[in-house]
């Protein structure tokens, strides 16, 4: 429609002022730039501006004070800084592995919700409950659950004969990343069950009706209809899901530092501590900065994978 | 015939017996560290930092909770936090709908950049240091010290995913419906006012229930802005600031009275808002 | 039709301006009952006529008090810090001190309200803070207190301002810009006594590699139901870093002789450290769990060491009081001889920010919080202990409790600043911490720790981050004592 509207243009040059203003008005425009304005407006705002604000300190040793000139040293430190290398390595485990699990707990629980079964209102808020309690108190309860010594984990897998020691969860490398898993999924999976149960309002009554007159069974109903009538809404999910997972790293905070030995650190696990430092290190937001441009493409790239997937996945449909 | 209604309904019930069950050892699962937040919170600071097996306090400490309430302004703070939530959900409301309307039914050159910046915004995440240039900007309006601010910071960081709902959300329902409506003779904007808003409730109720939320949990953002300003902290920052002890063991449990108080706003304000979003989720559901 | 359309246009901008309209309204509206609300404690007239004074560019203080903006990050001592505020404000009239408590984030929240103009006019400072103070200073933030000092006789005998000067940590040259009044000691070990002695024990071994051993003992004597010793989340600075300053190791690394780094001595420290983890000694996953949560183990005779400084004493006793008798020792050292300085941090003392709107006032409420009378009340009530032998002279030790076990000895000292680098990697504390767990081999940390640290300060040399300190002749048993060289 833009395409065609470049080429009429230049045919009628003697348009005045006000005729095209009353054009532009009868074609929405008007109305578009007024309802587009305000979410532009706040994006420069709060994320460009910012950024451009930090951008400034990518050849700086800043630490939040004074700013320090180093030249590209950033940029050749992160190339080889081991460390930031693995967390990204760990950033996919994570992502992925939560992802594989939350995703499709949460679908499932969401199809259950909508189902309407006596009580379901009850399980919705239970679900969503672990959302709206501060992360400083749920790790902290996490803490106790997971705890090698006397935790509550340890003492149900004993009992049931499932383990026969302890288990360090937080602080065995075999088991931290998992941990903090769980964790997160607990934490998370009410939140993508919102996102599909609106996303199932939008699929009409009558489809369902209609399968149920032809006989479909709820397994049928839901590979037949739920799932391609909520794909649109289900790749958006998805994608929230991951730009989601690779940006976590609150609990991992709490729960483990990213330990131990860095095995659950996390991308922006490693630039938040950068950024705001330690009691024996100073904040290094100019390294930071440059950490967080390289993460943010490499959110983008997969992203953009995920994107050219989920197309492709659309003509099969 | 009917014999094998029969054995379908009991298939049936069977099915729906052990989906019960599913759904309520997930709810179990769901609730345990809650429940054990809600019962620490009643024990002395020393037994809730062992940790352990037994979650009931050896006897029930109703002091934390005094203390808790003695310490934190829970009314003011409840108050401002429900004055930052609602803010934050009516801006995301505006915002969210608006644009992604926009970006669902017009086409208009620039489109893909705007779009793409969305985009790119989500993942550039600077995270917690674009509070310094942010505050610095509030300073030069004079915003620093206002609750108000933080309302547009969070609607503005948290607009993307909204929008990207709103306009999948969009994506799903057919064009025939906007068609119907020029042919009736709607301009763009009564299109999205009379016949799209109705339709895009469910999402809608979604986006406010998160956005809500999101309103809810900050904490970094009105930390800062409330620094010098007791009166307007909410919830949050006024729940971590229980546990601060200084020097010696920080009081935990004082932390988790104060957390499970703050918990029950929020879950007055879910039930209630429940209703409203089962409605809009049902009212959304599209015939035919 | 065309009249719906402007209607529906104007509908929509009045529905996102009205928004900002009731936003900027609610806005200005409260800052107005926020003012109020401050002034609650105190004399509330005065307080904001002073406010509303100081919007008006301060020409109309029609003489009334002048209010001295305090912030302290201590809650500890909260209840003795609002009563003396409070005998303050009551016997002056003229300057009134309105004290708050900003524990969370405090050095970002003291840069930030710099900036926004909100900042104290005085601010509670520590060693523990981990302040930058050349940055500080750097950023114009500090006022320099010298010339207060100097002119302040009292000041000068009870804080012995002139006597605690530390380079870059409380003083740069001649400016002094904070003074400390109290300490918290190093590091000292508590532990179980019961379960000492039933492993055969009459009190914590002088050696580090004794106390492997004992450890080895406990813990066989618990089998599975109690254990050696305790540490926490990256739990090499609690105790092991002090083993190895008190055996002459160099603090943080830095060898003050040469103005270079080198850890390789500390190889042999961090080996014996592993043997706690390798022989199996350590409360399981403790490592995993916060400061608290250890203290409320040990409390409960979870396990037998557990390494602290001086506010254990308030923690044991009030806190969470130990079902048993527990003691205090002195840290173990790798051959049995105290061979360096243990670091200890002084605390409890006062800076003025550059941005302070009364000087003279202000620097009347810091000279206050460093009275005789208002200090022996404070080390008395346990809150701190007290830096200098003046206040250490008038204090009754018998009204502080268990803090007499954590008396100051006399290897205990200040040392002077280490250049601040920025090492790629982790730092040094964490990397050590990772051999003790035994994630890394002590001797490749070591010679990786050197080469990192090294490049980092000639790196922070050339950019202009950090300069190199030397000091001649440097005593390691009174670091505080050489005389630092700077640059070169």
């Amino acid at each position: 429609m833009s395409n065609k509207e470049k080429a009429s243009l230049p045919a009628k040059p003697k348009r005045t002022f006000a005729q095209k203003l009353q054009r532009a008005n009868s074609r929405g425009d008007i109305a578009t730039f007024f309802m587009l304005a305000p979410s532009v407006l706040l994006l420069l705002v709060t994320s460009v501006y910012p950024f451009l604000w930090i951008f400034r300190y990518v050849c700086y040793d800043y630490n939040g004070m004074n700013a320090y000139y180093t030249g590209t040293r950033n940029f050749t430190r992160m190339l080889s800084d081991a460390s930031f290398w693995g967390s990204v390595g760990h950033t996919f485990e994570y992502a992925l592995l939560k992802i594989v699990f939350i995703i499709p707990l949460a679908l499932i629980m969401a199809v259950l919700m909508n189902r309407k079964i006596k009580g379901s209102g009850l399980f919705r808020g239970i679900y969503f409950m672990p959302t709206i309690i501060s992360t400083a108190v749920s790790a902290m309860v996490f803490t106790f659950i997971f705890a090698a010594y006397n935790g509550i984990l340890n003492a149900i897998l004993r009992s049931t004969g499932i383990i026969s020691q302890n288990i360090n969860w937080l602080g065995d490398p075999k088991t931290a990343m998992w941990s903090v898993i769980i964790v997160a999924i607990w934490g998370g999976f009410g939140n993508y069950m919102i996102y599909f149960i609106s996303g199932m309002a939008g699929i009409s009554e009558d489809v369902y009706e209609s399968a149920q007159i032809d006989g479909a069974n709820g397994l049928q109903t839901f590979w037949k209809i739920t799932l391609p009538m909520l794909s649109p809404m289900l790749k958006i999910i998805l994608m929230l899901a991951i730009t989601g997972a690779f940006k976590d790293y609150d609990s991992i905070l709490v729960l483990t530092q990213g330990g131990p030995n860095d095995r659950t650190k996390v991308m922006f696990l490693y630039i938040y501590q950068l950024i705001f430092g330690s009691n024996t290190a100073d904040p290094q937001i100019g390294y930071g900065t440059v950490l967080s441009l390289t993460a943010a493409v490499i959110v983008g790239l997969v992203t953009a994978v995920y994107q050219f997937f989920a197309r492709k996945l659309d003509d099969v449909m | 015939m009917s014999g094998g209604k029969g054995v379908y309904s009991t298939q049936t019930k069977i099915v729906r017996g052990l989906l019960f069950l599913f759904m309520l050892i997930i709810a179990l699962l769901t609730l345990y560290p809650i429940i054990y937040v809600v019962l620490g919170s009643f024990k002395e600071n020393q037994e809730l930092l062992v940790g352990g097996t037994s979650i009931f306090p050896k006897h029930f400490v109703i002091d934390n909770y005094i203390q808790a309430w003695e310490q934190a302004d829970f009314a003011t703070y409840t108050g401002n936090s429900v004055y930052l939530a609602f803010g934050v959900m009516i801006l995301s409301l505006l915002l969210s709908s608006m644009a992604g309307y926009v970006f669902s039914r017009r086409d208009f050159r620039g489109k893909e950049l705007i779009y793409g910046l969305f985009v790119a915004f989500m993942f550039i995440n600077v995270g917690s240091v674009s509070l310094r240039p942010l505050f610095e900007l509030a300073i030069k309006l004079k915003m620093n010290t206002s609750l108000f601010s933080v309302i547009l910071i969070s609607a503005g960081g948290g607009q993307a995913t909204y929008i990207f709902l709103v306009r999948g959300f969009m994506n799903s329902i057919p064009k025939e419906l906007d068609e119907a409506a020029k042919i009736d003779g709607c301009t763009f904007f009564q299109t999205f006012y009379r016949v799209m808003l109705p339709v895009l409730k469910p999402i809608l109720a979604t986006v406010a229930l998160l956005s809500f939320r999101g309103g809810w949990n900050e904490y970094i953002l009105p930390l800062v802005f409330t620094m010098t300003n007791q009166a307007k902290r909410p919830l949050t920052v006024g729940v971590n600031m229980l546990k601060n002890a200084g020097d010696g063991a920080a009081a935990w449990n004082i932390m988790f009275a104060g957390a499970t108080i703050a918990i029950i706003p929020i879950l007055f304000i879910y039930i209630c808002a429940s209703k409203y979003f089962i409605e809009g989720l049902t009212a959304g559901a599209v015939k035919g | 039709m065309k009249k719906k359309k402007v209607l529906s246009l104007i509908m929509a901008t009045a529905m996102v301006l009205s928004l900002a309209g009731c936003g900027g309204s609610d806005n200005s509206s409260s800052s107005g009952s926020d003012s109020s609300a401050a002034s609650e404690s105190g004399d509330a007239a005065a307080d904001t006529a002073d406010d509303s004074a100081a919007d008006s560019g301060e020409s109309a203080a029609s003489g009334d008090a002048v209010t001295v903006e305090v912030w302290s990050n201590n809650r500890h001592d909260e209840t003795y810090m609002t009563q003396k505020v409070e005998e303050f404000n009551s016997t002056h009239s003229d300057i009134q001190i309105n004290y708050t408590i900003m524990a969370d984030d405090w050095s970002n929240s003291i840069q930030l309200a710099y900036q926004a103009n909100t900042a104290p006019d005085v601010m509670a400072v520590s060693a523990s803070d981990g302040l930058k103070l050349s940055e500080w200073v750097g950023a114009g933030m500090f006022e320099s207190l010298t010339s207060y000092i100097e002119g302040s006789e009292d000041f000068k005998t009870v804080t012995e301002a002139l006597d605690h000067k530390y380079d870059y940590l409380n003083s740069i040259g001649d400016d002094i810009y904070w003074v400390p009044t109290g300490v918290r000691s190093g590091t000292r070990i508590e532990y179980n006594i019961g379960l000492l002695k039933d492993a055969g024990y009459d009190a914590v071994p002088s050696t580090l590699a004794e106390m492997v051993e004992a450890a080895g003992k406990i813990t066989a004597n618990g089998a599975g139901s109690y254990y050696g010793v305790g540490f926490t989340q990256n739990g090499f600075g609690r105790w092991l870093e002090g083993i190895g300053e008190m055996s002459g190791l160099n603090h943080m690394g830095y060898d003050y002789e040469n103005g270079v780094f080198d850890f390789t001595e500390w190889a042999e420290l961090l080996k014996l450290g592993n043997q706690f983890y390798a022989n199996g000694d350590v409360l399981p996953g403790s490592e995993t769990q916060g400061v608290d949560n250890n203290r409320a183990l040990f409390a409960q005779g979870s396990f037998c060491f557990w390494g602290n400084a001086s506010q254990e004493a308030g923690v044991f006793t009030d806190q969470f009081p130990c079902s048993f008798d527990w003691g205090v020792a002195e840290l173990p050292t790798m051959e049995g001889t105290v061979k360096g300085a243990l670091s200890c941090t002084p605390n409890f003392g006062w800076a003025m920010l550059s941005s302070a709107k009364d000087k003279e006032a202000a620097w009347k409420v810091i000279e206050y919080f460093g009275s005789e009378e208002f200090l022996k009340g404070y080390f008395e009530g346990g809150y701190s202990a007290p830096l200098g032998s003046y206040m250490a002279g008038k204090i009754d030790a018998s009204k502080t409790g268990r803090l007499g076990d954590f008396a100051l000895q006399d290897y205990e000292d200040v040392y002077p600043s280490v250049p601040t680098v920025i090492v790629d990697g982790d730092d040094y504390a964490i990397t050590m911490w990772n051999v003790i767990l035994g994630n890394l081999d002590a001797d490749e940390a070591v010679a990786d720790l050197n080469t990192r640290y090294n490049d980092a300060l000639e790196r922070g040399i050339e950019n202009g981050s950090c300069q190199r300190v030397t000091i001649a002749g440097f005593d390691k048993l009174h670091p505080s004592k050489g005389t630092a060289v700077y640059g070169e």
